[in-house]
C-alpha cells in the first residue's frame, strides 16, 4: 500500500463530510444537536486498534461494507452515552430499558442510518456501489472493530501490520453523548481510493510504518525516563499517529484544565510538542519528585518543566537517531490552562503553512492511576514528509 | 419512482456549538458557544432588533485564496455577516464584541514583530471597520486561553478563563 | 383517506417509529422483519401500501419487492433505507418500487410518499 499526503487529504475530507452527514442524520432522528468534533486518519497496527478498544468499556454496533470498497464501520459509545442516546430516541418509553430488544434495536438503527450515509459519500466519490450489511450489536469489549475482519478482504500477516483507521469523534446534547465512528477499509480499498485521488510522489506505507514504530519507541523511552525520575512504574497506554485537518488539532483536546509544558523543536523535522497533565496528575507527579515540598509553587513549576524537558528528549531523541538528523529543543515553557487553548496557538503557527497536520499523541500512565501524561507532538508536515522520504528504502 | 430525502441541517437548537475555523448564527435566541481560543480570535455579532446573533472563531488573520473562509478573520467575519444579513440582520444595527488573540508563547514567527494573536485582533478590527460595525466590548490579548458563550436573547458575551476567571462583556 | 400499511424492517425500533408516525393517519395492519415474512404477510393481509427496508437478513428488501410485484403488479411498495446511492435507487426502480425514502425520514415525507403512491394507484 502506498500513501501520500494528497491521498491522506482526500481521505480526511471524505471522512469528514461523511461524519458531518452522519451527525446531521442523528440530529434529525433524535432531535438533539450532534457535532463532529474531529476527523482523524489514524495509522497504527492492528494491535494498537484492538488495544484501544479493549481499554475502554464500550458498546458498539458493527456494519460491514463491500462492493466498490470493502471493510467495516463501527459506531462505539460508552455505556452511559448509549443509555442517554436511547433515552433521547425513545423518551420515557415502556420496554426501552437498557439491554432491552427495543433499546438495542434503536442503537442498531442509529448505526445503520449514520453509517449508511457515511458510506454513501465514499461510494459517490468513487462512482461505485457499496453495499452494507445488517448491523451487529456488541457489548463485549473484546470485539474490536477488527474482530473477524479477515473475511472482509483483509489478509493480515501479523498483528503488527499497519492499517488505516478513520476515526471521527462526535458529540451530541452538549457533550452528554460522545461517540466514535470508525471506518476500517481493506488494504485493497485504500489502494482504490488512493488511485482515485491521483497518486503523487507516493510513499510506501513502510515509511509511515517505520515512523510509527519510531514513535512507539520514543514513547517507551519517555515512559522509562518518567519511571526513573519518579520511582513509579509507568507504561505507554497508547501511541498513535494521525492525519488531521489543522483546525481539528485543538479539538482533539477538551476544555478541561491541564498543566504541563510546551516546547518548540528544531531540526528535521521541526515542530511543537506539548506535555500535559490533568491537575491531579500534575500535583501527584510533582509530589513524587519533591516529597515534602508540595507547597512551593515555584518549585512545583520547575519540577514539571524538568519532566517536560526529559520526556521531550526521550520522545524525540529516537526520531533524530532513526532519521540520522539532529533535533534541538527549546527551553520548556510552563503552561496551566484549558487544554484546547494550549494546543491552539501551536496549531495556528503551523496553520500558516499547512492545512493538515500529523499529530502524534501518546499517553503514559501509572498502573494505579496516580498520574497520566499526555504527549502531543506536531511536526511540520513538509519537513516530516522529507524525513519520511529519507526513511523509505532505496528503490 | 419518487424519491424523498430529508434536509438534515438545523439552525434552531438552543445551543449551537462553533468549532475552530468555524462560524454559526442563530435566529431563535440561541446560545452560541466556542472554546479553545488561544491565539485564535472570537468575534460575536448581534443585531438586537432582528434577533440575529452570530459567532465566528478564526485561526489566522488574512485569507489565503484557496483556504476555507472560516479559517481567517477577514473572510470568516464577512461570510458570517452575509449569512446574518440573509437571516434578517442589518449591518447598520449589528454590534461586535471581541475575545481571544492571546500570545501564549513566544514563537519564532513573531520574531520581535506581532504575534498571530495580535494580528488576528487587528484583522478583525479592520474587517469590522470596513463594514462600519462598532466594537462595543472586548477582552483580547494576554497569555491565557478563553471560552465564549454568546446569549442570543441579550447579546451578552460570557468569557471564561481558567486563569483570570469569568466575565461578561 | 386511511390506508392499510404493512411495515417491513428488521429493526424493532424502526417499526415502532413508523407505527407512531402513522398513528391517526393510516392503519398499520402488519409488521415483518425480513423479506420472506414480508411476502408471506403481503399475501395474507393484502395491504394497500408496503414500507420496505432494504438491508435485512434472510431476504433483502429489493428481492422482496420484486416478488411482491410479481404476485401483484398493483402493489404499492415504498423503499425506506439509509442508503442513498444512485445505483441502489436504480435497483429499486428495476424491482418495481413506487417510492424511495431515505432515512432518517421526517413525518411529512412518509405521509407524502404514501399519499403519492395511493393517488398513482387511483
Amino acid at each position: 500500500m502506498n500513501l501520500d499526503v494528497r491521498s491522506l487529504r482526500t481521505f480526511s475530507r471524505l471522512a469528514h463530510s461523511g461524519a458531518e452527514k452522519a451527525a446531521g442524520s442523528l440530529t434529525t432522528l433524535a432531535g438533539i444537536d450532534t457535532y463532529v468534533n474531529v476527523t482523524k486518519v489514524e495509522l497504527g497496527t492492528k494491535t494498537d486498534v484492538e488495544q484501544e478498544f479493549a481499554e475502554r468499556d464500550l458498546v458498539s454496533v458493527h456494519i460491514g461494507f463491500s462492493g466498490g470498497l470493502d471493510g467495516r464501520t463501527v459506531l462505539a459509545f460508552s455505556p452511559e452515552s448509549a443509555e442517554r442516546l436511547v433515552d433521547a430516541l425513545m423518551p420515557g418509553m415502556d420496554g426501552a430499558e437498557t439491554g432491552s430488544e427495543l433499546a438495542t434495536s434503536s442503537l442498531k438503527e442509529v448505526a445503520n442510518i449514520m453509517l449508511g450515509g457515511f458510506i454513501d459519500g465514499w461510494a459517490d466519490y468513487l462512482d461505485t456501489t457499496v453495499d452494507i450489511t445488517t448491523p451487529t450489536y456488541v457489548d463485549d469489549d473484546s470485539n474490536s472493530p477488527l474482530e473477524n475482519l479477515e473475511s472482509d478482504g483483509f489478509e493480515h500477516e501479523s498483528d503488527n501490520e499497519h492499517i488505516l483507521v478513520f476515526r471521527n469523534q462526535l458529540e451530541a446534547a452538549d457533550d452528554a453523548i460522545e461517540f466514535d465512528l470508525y471506518m476500517v477499509p481493506s488494504p485493497d480499498s485504500i489502494k482504490t481510493i488512493t488511485d482515485a485521488s491521483g497518486q503523487h510522489g507516493a510513499l510506501p506505507v513502510q515509511s509511515f510504518a517505520a515512523f510509527s514504530d519510531m514513535i512507539a519507541d520514543g514513547a517507551d523511552q519517555a515512559s522509562a525516563d518518567i519511571t526513573a525520575m519518579t520511582g513509579i512504574d509507568t507504561t505507554v497506554e497508547v501511541s498513535r499517529m494521525s492525519f488531521v485537518p489543522i483546525e481539528g488539532v485543538p479539538m482533539s483536546l477538551t476544555d478541561s484544565v491541564r498543566r504541563g509544558v510546551v516546547l518548540e523543536f528544531f531540526g528535521t523535522p521541526s515542530g511543537y510538542i506539548a506535555i500535559l497533565f490533568d491537575e491531579p496528575s500534575a500535583d501527584n507527579i510533582a509530589s513524587s519528585l519533591l516529597p515534602g515540598m508540595e507547597g512551593d509553587e515555584a518549585m512545583r513549576q520547575s519540577a514539571i518543566q524538568e519532566i517536560g524537558n526529559i520526556v521531550t528528549s526521550g520522545f524525540l531523541d529516537g526520531w533524530a537517531n532513526t532519521l540520522g538528523t539532529t533535533i534541538d529543543i527549546s527551553p520548556p515553557k510552563h503552561v496551566h490552562d484549558i487544554g484546547s487553548a494550549i494546543v491552539d496557538p501551536l496549531a495556528t503557527e503551523l496553520a500558516q503553512s499547512q492545512e493538515y497536520a500529523f499529530l502524534i499523541d501518546s499517553t503514559i500512565r501509572t498502573d494505579d492511576d496516580e498520574f497520566t501524561c499526555d504527549i502531543y507532538a506536531l511536526p511540520n508536515e513538509e519537513e516530516l514528509r522529507k524525513a519520511l522520504e529519507q526513511l523509505s528504502p532505496a528503490v | 419512482m419518487q424519491v424523498y430525502t430529508t434536509d438534515t441541517t438545523s439552525t434552531h437548537s438552543a445551543r449551537i456549538k462553533v468549532g475552530i475555523a468555524d462560524y454559526a448564527f442563530g435566529t431563535d435566541g440561541n446560545t452560541l458557544t466556542t472554546s479553545g481560543l488561544g491565539s485564535c480570535i472570537g468575534v460575536a455579532l448581534y443585531d438586537a432588533e432582528a434577533g440575529v446573533s452570530g459567532l465566528a472563531h478564526a485561526m489566522l488573520p488574512e485569507a489565503d485564496p484557496d483556504g476555507d473562509p472560516a479559517k481567517f478573520a477577514d473572510t470568516g467575519i464577512e461570510a458570517l455577516l452575509a449569512e446574518m444579513r440573509d437571516a434578517g440582520a442589518d449591518t447598520s444595527r449589528i454590534i461586535a464584541k471581541l475575545a481571544g488573540g492571546s500570545a501564549m508563547f513566544d514563537f519564532d514567527s513573531s520574531d520581535g514583530g506581532k504575534s498571530i494573536g495580535e494580528r488576528n485582533v487587528e484583522a478583525a478590527r479592520k474587517t469590522l471597520e470596513k463594514h462600519d460595525i462598532d466594537i462595543v466590548a472586548e477582552d483580547v490579548g494576554g497569555s491565557h486561553g478563553r471560552s465564549l458563550e454568546l446569549d442570543g436573547k441579550t447579546g451578552d458575551l460570557r468569557v471564561r478563563s481558567a486563569k483570570t476567571g469569568d466575565q461578561t462583556l | 383517506m386511511a390506508s392499510k400499511v404493512l411495515v417491513v424492517d428488521d429493526s424493532a425500533f424502526m417499526r415502532n417509529l413508523l407505527k407512531q408516525l402513522l398513528e391517526g393517519e393510516h392503519e398499520v395492519v402488519g409488521e415483518a422483519e425480513n423479506g420472506v415474512e414480508a411476502v408471506e404477510l403481503y399475501r395474507e393481509l393484502e395491504p394497500d401500501v408496503v414500507t420496505m427496508d432494504v438491508v435485512m437478513p434472510i431476504r433483502n428488501g429489493i428481492e422482496a419487492t420484486s416478488e411482491i410485484k410479481s404476485l401483484d403488479s398493483n402493489a404499492s411498495v415504498i423503499m425506506c433505507t439509509s442508503v442513498g446511492q444512485e445505483e441502489k435507487m436504480r435497483e429499486a426502480v428495476e424491482a418495481g418500487a413506487d417510492g424511495y425514502i431515505t432515512k432518517p425520514f421526517q413525518k411529512p415525507n412518509v405521509l407524502q410518499a404514501i399519499a403519492d403512491v395511493i393517488q398513482a394507484e387511483a
